[in-house]
């Protein structure tokens, strides 16, 4: 009798009609394993790209308005340091990069106090 | 046993030198002994000299030189002519690390080319002066031609054949729709048939009827051509066939699925037949078909002059389906209430409902058994 | 179903219902319903009214700003950007309706067509088979050219030609229809165009090599929009003397000799004119189609090629244009160097 060398044992746990599906699918390629493409009826494909049509020129708008509203924040922080240049200190003061805006020491927010609630010898 | 001192006195007195013989081969000889002579490469000709097709110009490893204009290169990157001329080596503008060598068909001719001059080529034929011999060069076929002759001779026939048959039928009804000559009907006919076999590959009856008389005016041509007519008679024949194509398309056409010749109606009046036509198909929709009806729709249909084959094909379609829609209520019955002869239960899914259900049709609603 | 795809069309107040300045062109045409066993997808035609409603909003922005451009190609551009999304108009083109090439969004949609196939092929064959640079240095064409033979009653042959292909010569033996598909005339005006079929590769024996023939030249054509080809019924007008362009090479067809070389390229040019010419002087036989172009100030705005080679009608075509037998010459070529 024909007896197959097995190296390895298999180990996986599903059953054997399963397997099966499992190695036929990994046997087809990716592309016929995608949801089929849904049939659209000419007047339904011209209503979809219709829809889709409305939808770009609506998400178009919206990237348009974020766009600006960046440039104009972008401006007025320019303009705000320009006429900040007639006073030196404060010009050097706001040019000064801070490093971490946001104090790294807080505490993460939790349900419960913390068993120490305040540092009163905090030093940075 | 000699003592060390006895020794050496002895060699200070005699002096033995050593001789080592050779008991080994000497190193190197495998390599050196491969050397081969040398391959004559190097190009064979030189700039400006003359060299006639097939002419190696250059043997080479590798590409050192390009091929360019009138040359090839051979599978161990032999560089050889293809039209005779003259050697000239030089740089493309469009490939600047190159080297080219190519072969100038004239003297004084730089190459490369400018790039929007044309080409100048040599044609290389020489004329058969020789009568007979010209005629046998003329009438060679190749193999392939040879064997396809009798298929179109055939064809041919069976074309003549064709035109023959309609001429006849034509021929016979010509008199119904028009008075001609004997001469005049012989062209009409000829006239007729082009028609036809226009019409039949979807040119309009208008335009069928404007390229017979180009066709004819062009044959008029032909024959001035050959000495046949002279200039006059070209002019009087012309006004005499526009006049009797004038005549001829006034009262007669030919309808292309029947290949009979009917009344010619002008593009109002086909469209008005059109939508005749329509509106007495229009008294059949959803309603029980007899056998009558259905001649008389196909007869409808297939008016001379109104449809097209696309158009025919869409209403046979529309008002003779295989099977008459379940709108048309005569036909349709309730199966568990007994099935009447000839009924036959289908078996459908019902989009609203969700799940196949069971229909009776009567024999009337199916159209392709009447 | 219908109704909704028709008139949220029809009953609506906006821009793309109303037809008193567009044209009918625009309107839906032949609209196919669906077959019995199809669904629609849920909830598409409640989706498809609100996109329509801005989708027509926009149309009418751009129709606005349309009326105060001057330039004709940018308005042209905005015109035919208006439409571009309107469902109707889209379901014109994508369903094989007759597309009404007066209208910008039509003509735009039918430019682009062409340049990414029927161009492409063109100039392709144009280059792979030398026709530049042997004639013209150079083409870039902006108008369609398309050429058939509609004398033939053989199926086969019922159709435009593909640049390039092998043509017989009992096709090639009437002068062919040629229709030009202008899609820079924004205004459908009517411009002078003229046209030359030449033979560039007739031998010559006294050098051994070949020179150009003009095989058919027509000049001072006028085509526009919808007037756009050069067809029989214009023939038939131009030999009852009704002229309305003239002609100062008859149609001549292409008839390759016997073994004269592989094959023979009918190259077909068409000229845009400045003004009306008069073109005399033509030396048919060796003829030099640059100067030809220098000579009347004309810009190549287009062209076709086809190949033609000996073939058993040719004897038969030669008769019938009152030629001589065609010279036969040996299958072999000969190594003599050019004179």
């Amino acid at each position: 009798m024909f007896k197959q060398f097995v190296r390895f044992k298999s180990i996986s746990n599903t059953n054997a009609s399963t397997q099966k599906v499992v190695n036929q699918l990994s046997a087809l390629s990716a592309s016929r394993k995608q949801p089929k493409l849904i049939k659209l009826s000419a007047q339904d494909l011209i209503k979809h790209q219709t829809i889709q049509n409305a939808w770009k020129l609506y998400s178009d708008k919206l990237a348009r308005e974020n766009r600006k509203m960046l440039k104009e924040q972008y401006e007025s922080i320019y303009n705000a340091m320009e006429e900040l240049k007639q006073f030196p200190e404060l010009f050097e003061a706001a040019k000064d990069d801070v490093k971490a805006p946001f104090p790294l020491e807080m505490r993460i927010p939790t349900d419960f106090p913390p068993n120490q609630p305040w540092i009163y010898n905090y030093e940075k | 046993m000699f003592s060390v001192n006895s020794i050496t006195k002895g060699l200070q007195k005699t002096s033995i030198t050593q001789v080592r013989t050779a008991t080994k081969r000497a190193a190197g000889s495998r390599t050196n002994k491969n050397d081969s002579a040398g391959r004559r490469l190097g190009p064979k000709v030189f700039e400006g000299n003359f060299v006639s097709p097939g002419q190696i110009i250059m043997r080479q490893r590798g590409t050192k030189i390009h091929p360019g204009e009138n040359c090839g290169i051979g599978k161990d990157h032999t560089i050889f002519a293809l039209e005779p001329g003259f050697v000239k080596f030089y740089y493309d503008p469009f490939h600047p690390l190159r080297k080219y060598v190519g072969v100038a068909l004239k003297k004084d001719y730089t190459l490369p080319k400018d790039h929007f001059d044309p080409r100048l080529r040599r044609f290389g034929y020489v004329e058969i002066t020789d009568e007979a011999e010209a005629l046998k060069e003329e009438s060679r076929m190749s193999r392939k031609e040879y064997l396809q002759q009798a298929e179109l001779t055939k064809k041919k026939q069976m074309r003549a054949h064709h035109d023959q048959a309609l001429s006849t039928t034509f021929q016979e009804q010509l008199s119904q729709f028009v008075e001609l000559s004997d001469d005049e009907a012989t062209l009409a006919i000829e006239r007729l048939v082009n028609n036809y076999k226009l019409i039949r590959l979807d040119h309009s009856i208008e335009d069928a009827n404007q390229q017979s008389t180009f066709n004819y005016i062009l044959s008029l041509k032909s024959l001035l051509a050959n000495n046949k007519i002279t200039q006059e008679e070209l002019t009087t024949l012309k006004e005499k066939y526009i006049k009797l194509a004038e005549k001829l398309d006034r009262d007669v056409t030919v309808d292309f699925s029947t290949k009979q010749l009917t009344k010619y109606l002008n593009s109002e009046q086909r469209s008005a037949l059109r939508n005749d036509i329509k509106e007495k198909l229009n008294g059949f929709k959803n309603k029980v078909i007899s056998s009558e009806d259905k001649k008389h729709i196909e007869q409808l249909i297939s008016t001379p002059l109104a449809f097209n084959k696309v158009e025919r094909a869409d209403l046979t379609s529309d008002y003779l389906p295989s099977v008459l829609p379940e709108s048309v209520e005569e036909t349709v019955f309730d199966p568990e209430k007994g099935i009447p002869e000839g009924g036959k239960v289908i078996t459908k899914y019902d989009n609203t409902l969700r799940k196949t259900i069971k229909i009776g049709r009567t024999k009337e609603a199916f159209l392709n058994q009447l | 179903m219908l109704r909704i795809f028709k008139r949220s069309l029809n009953s609506g107040k906006g821009i793309w219902s109303n037809f008193s300045n567009r044209s009918e062109t625009l309107k839906v045409q032949n609209i196919k319903p669906h077959a019995a066993t199809y669904h629609s997808p849920l909830l598409i035609d409640d989706a498809f009214k609100s996109a329509y409603e801005i989708l027509q909003q926009e149309s009418e922005k751009i129709y606005q700003r349309a009326q105060t451009v001057e330039k004709d190609d940018l308005k042209d551009k905005l015109l035919s950007q208006a439409e571009s999304k309107n469902p109707e108009v889209l379901y014109n083109i994508q369903n094989g309706n007759d597309l009404d090439i007066t209208q910008p969004v039509y003509r735009n949609h039918l430019k682009k067509q062409w340049e990414n196939y029927d161009l492409m092929i063109l100039m392709q064959r144009l280059e792979q088979f030398k026709v530049i640079p042997d004639t013209l240095p150079t083409i870039q064409p902006t108008v369609d050219v398309k050429v058939k033979f509609p004398h033939i009653t053989n199926g086969e042959f019922n159709r435009w030609i593909v640049p390039g292909e092998f043509l017989p010569s009992f096709l090639t033996k009437q002068p062919p229809t040629i229709k030009l598909q202008q899609f820079d005339n924004y205004k459908n005006e009517s411009k002078l165009f003229s046209i030359v079929l030449i033979n560039p590769d007739e031998p010559n024996l006294e050098t051994n090599s070949f020179k150009t023939t003009l095989n058919f030249g027509v000049s001072n054509l006028s085509l526009s929009l919808t007037d756009d080809s050069l067809d029989v019924t214009k023939y038939l007008k131009y030999e009852n003397g009704s002229e309305e362009f003239s002609m100062f090479k008859s149609y001549e067809p292409i008839l390759p000799e016997v073994n004269a070389g592989d094959y023979q390229r009918a190259c077909l040019f068409v000229f845009e004119q400045p003004e009306k010419i008069n073109v005399d002087q033509i030396n048919a036989e060796d003829f030099d189609i640059r100067s030809f172009v220098n000579n009347y100030n004309l810009s190549p705005v287009g062209g076709t090629m086809w190949r033609q080679k000996y073939d058993r009608s040719v004897n038969d075509v030669r008769s019938e244009y009152g030629l001589s037998k065609g010279r036969v010459f040996h299958r072999v070529r000969k190594p003599f160097p050019l004179i």
